[in-house]
C-alpha cells in the first residue's frame, strides 16, 4: 500500500508547553483513520501538521519530519499542499466568508485558476451532493448550522483532494445529519480517498473508521483496527467514551443472581 | 446588521467603481470647501440617497451602536479647546463625521462585497489590502452578532457597564473571539489554495448608461474641488 502521510519523530510545542512529543505515524492511501483522545491531548495539533498549517500559520517549536504525498510540509506552502489535502474545521462560522453559497464553493477553485466551465461543473456537482443546489444564491449566514457544515465540506470536496482532514465534524450536527455526513465520508473512502477525522463520538468511528489512534499527552497511546482499539480497556481509563457494544455495565447496576 | 441589503433601487444599480469615485470626491469637497452651506447640502444629499435607496435612515442610526461615541467626540474636544465657539464647531464636526459614516454604511448596504473587491482591484489597490478590507466588511455582521451574545451573557451575570467606563468584560472576550476567528479564517483560506501573494480576482463589473451619465457629471463636481 502507498503511504500518503509519513510522520517521523514529530515534536511540537508552544513555548515551553509540549503538545506533541516524538510522535511517529504513517497513513496509507484509502484509510479511514479516526483520531481520538482527551481534551488538550494534541489531536487537532496533529491534524494541523498534516496540511502544513503547522509550522506555516501556527508558530511554535517544530521538530521532526512530516511528508504528505512525498512533500515535506516545512518546505511546501499551505496553498500548494491544499491541492492534495483538504481540511474542514470544527466551526463553520469562522470558515465561511462569501455572500453566496455558490461563491463559497467556487472560492477554492478560483484560487486554483480552473476554467470557468470546470468551476461551474464542480460547484453544481458538490452542491447537489449535499442537497444545497436550491440554496445556491442564498447568504450562507442564513443557513442552519448543519447546512453550514455541509457547505464547508462541499467547499473542501470541490477541490477533489486525495486526503480529507476533518476536525470534529459532527460537533455542530444533530444525530441524523452526523450519520448522513459519515455515510458520505465512507463513500468517499470507497472511491479511494483517504479520510482522517478527529472525533469525540467513538460510536461514529466504530461504524465507519478502518483504523483508530488514541492520542494521549502528545503521543500515540493505542493504534490499531477500529474494533480492537475501541474495545481496549485503556479507552475508559483515558476518560474516553466506550462505544455501546463494548460497554460493560457498572457493578452497581448489575443484576445480582 | 451592517451588511448588503438586496433591493431593486437606483442606488443599488450604480456600478461599485462609480460609487467609490463619488464617495472620494464628495469627501474631498466636504474637506476642502468647509462651510455651513456645503455641509447642509451634503446632509440633504445623504438623506436623498437614502430615500432613493429604499433603506430607512433609522437603519444606519441603529447600526451605529457604540460608534455614536465617535460621532459625538468632536463636541467635548472642541469645548476643551475653546469654551465660547466650541459647542458650535463641535456640532459641525459631529455632523461631518455622521455624514461620512452614513455614506460609508450606504456603500455597504447597497453594494455586494464582491463588487467592492473588484472595484478596489480595478483602481489598482494592492490585492492583499483590497481582500483584507472586503473580508473585514463581510465579517461586520458576524462581529455584531458576537458582540450581542457577549453583552447578553455578561448581562445575565448581573454585569452592567458603568457610564463612561471601559467595558472590559465585553471587550476582552470580543477581542479573544475575534483573534481566534481570524486565525481559523486564515487557516481555512490557505487550506483552500488562497495565496496572499497571488490573489485571483476576475472583474465582471459593467457600466450602465446611468453610470456613464454619473461619470460625466463628475467633471463639473471636480471643478468645484480644484
Amino acid at each position: 500500500m502507498v503511504k500518503l502521510i509519513q510522520i517521523s519523530n514529530l515534536s511540537f510545542s508552544y513555548g515551553k508547553k509540549a503538545v506533541l512529543s516524538n510522535l511517529n505515524l504513517s497513513v496509507e492511501r484509502g484509510e479511514f483513520l479516526g483520531i481520538i483522545g482527551p481534551v488538550g491531548s494534541g489531536k487537532s495539533t496533529l491534524l494541523f501538521t498534516m496540511n502544513g498549517v503547522i509550522p506555516h500559520l501556527i508558530n511554535g517549536n517544530f521538530k521532526g519530519n512530516v511528508l504528505v504525498c512525498g512533500m515535506d510540509t516545512r518546505k511546501t506552502k499551505v496553498s500548494e499542499l491544499s491541492k492534495r489535502v483538504g481540511i474542514v474545521l470544527q466551526d463553520p462560522n469562522s470558515q465561511i466568508f462569501s455572500l453566496k453559497v455558490w461563491d463559497e464553493v467556487a472560492f477554492a477553485l478560483e484560487n486554483r485558476k480552473l476554467p470557468k466551465e470546470e468551476i461551474a461543473r464542480r460547484v453544481a456537482k458538490y452542491l447537489g451532493l449535499f442537497g444545497l443546489e436550491s440554496m445556491r444564491d442564498r447568504d450562507p449566514n442564513n443557513l442552519s448550522e448543519g447546512q453550514k457544515q455541509k457547505l464547508t465540506l462541499a467547499s473542501t470536496l470541490a477541490m477533489e483532494p486525495e486526503i480529507i482532514l476533518l476536525d470534529e465534524p459532527s460537533s455542530n450536527l444533530d444525530f441524523g445529519s452526523a450519520v448522513e455526513l459519515y455515510n458520505m465520508l465512507k463513500s468517499l473512502q470507497r472511491e479511494g480517498r483517504t479520510i482522517i477525522v478527529v472525533e469525540h463520538d467513538t460510536e461514529m468511528l466504530l461504524d465507519n473508521a478502518t483504523r483508530v489512534i488514541v492520542v494521549k499527552d502528545g503521543k500515540i497511546g493505542i493504534d490499531g483496527p477500529t474494533k480492537k482499539v475501541l474495545s481496549d480497556p485503556r479507552i475508559e481509563r483515558y476518560g474516553l467514551r466506550v462505544p455501546c457494544p463494548f460497554k460493560k455495565t457498572p457493578k452497581s447496576l448489575r443484576v445480582r443472581k | 446588521m451592517i451588511a448588503f441589503i438586496p433591493k431593486n433601487s437606483p442606488v443599488h444599480s450604480i456600478d461599485a467603481r462609480v460609487k467609490i469615485l463619488y464617495f472620494i470626491l464628495l469627501v474631498l469637497i466636504l474637506i476642502i470647501k468647509e462651510s455651513i452651506p456645503v455641509l447642509v447640502a451634503f446632509s440633504l444629499m445623504t438623506l436623498l440617497l437614502y430615500i432613493s435607496s429604499s433603506i430607512p435612515l433609522t437603519k444606519p442610526l441603529r447600526d451605529l451602536g457604540a460608534a455614536w461615541v465617535f460621532v459625538l467626540l468632536p463636541i467635548p474636544l472642541h469645548l476643551l479647546i475653546n469654551l465660547q465657539t466650541g459647542i458650535y464647531l463641535g456640532i459641525l464636526g459631529s455632523v461631518f463625521t455622521l455624514n461620512l459614516i452614513l455614506l460609508s454604511l450606504l456603500m455597504i448596504y447597497t453594494t455586494e462585497v464582491k463588487s467592492i473587491l473588484q472595484a478596489l482591484v480595478f483602481f489598482k489597490v494592492p490585492r492583499e489590502l483590497a481582500f483584507m478590507l472586503t473580508v473585514s466588511i463581510r465579517f461586520l455582521p458576524v462581529m455584531q452578532e458576537r458582540l450581542d451574545r457577549i453583552r447578553i451573557s455578561q448581562a445575565v451575570r448581573s454585569y452592567e457597564p458603568a457610564p463612561f467606563s471601559i467595558p472590559i468584560p465585553i471587550i476582552v472576550p470580543l477581542l479573544h473571539s475575534s483573534l481566534k476567528r481570524a486565525m481559523e479564517l486564515a487557516i481555512s483560506l490557505e487550506s483552500r489554495g488562497f495565496d496572499p501573494e497571488n490573489i485571483h480576482t476576475t472583474i465582471d463589473l459593467r457600466l450602465n448608461p446611468a453610470d456613464y451619465l454619473l461619470l460625466l457629471l463628475l467633471l463639473p463636481l471636480l471643478s468645484l474641488v480644484f
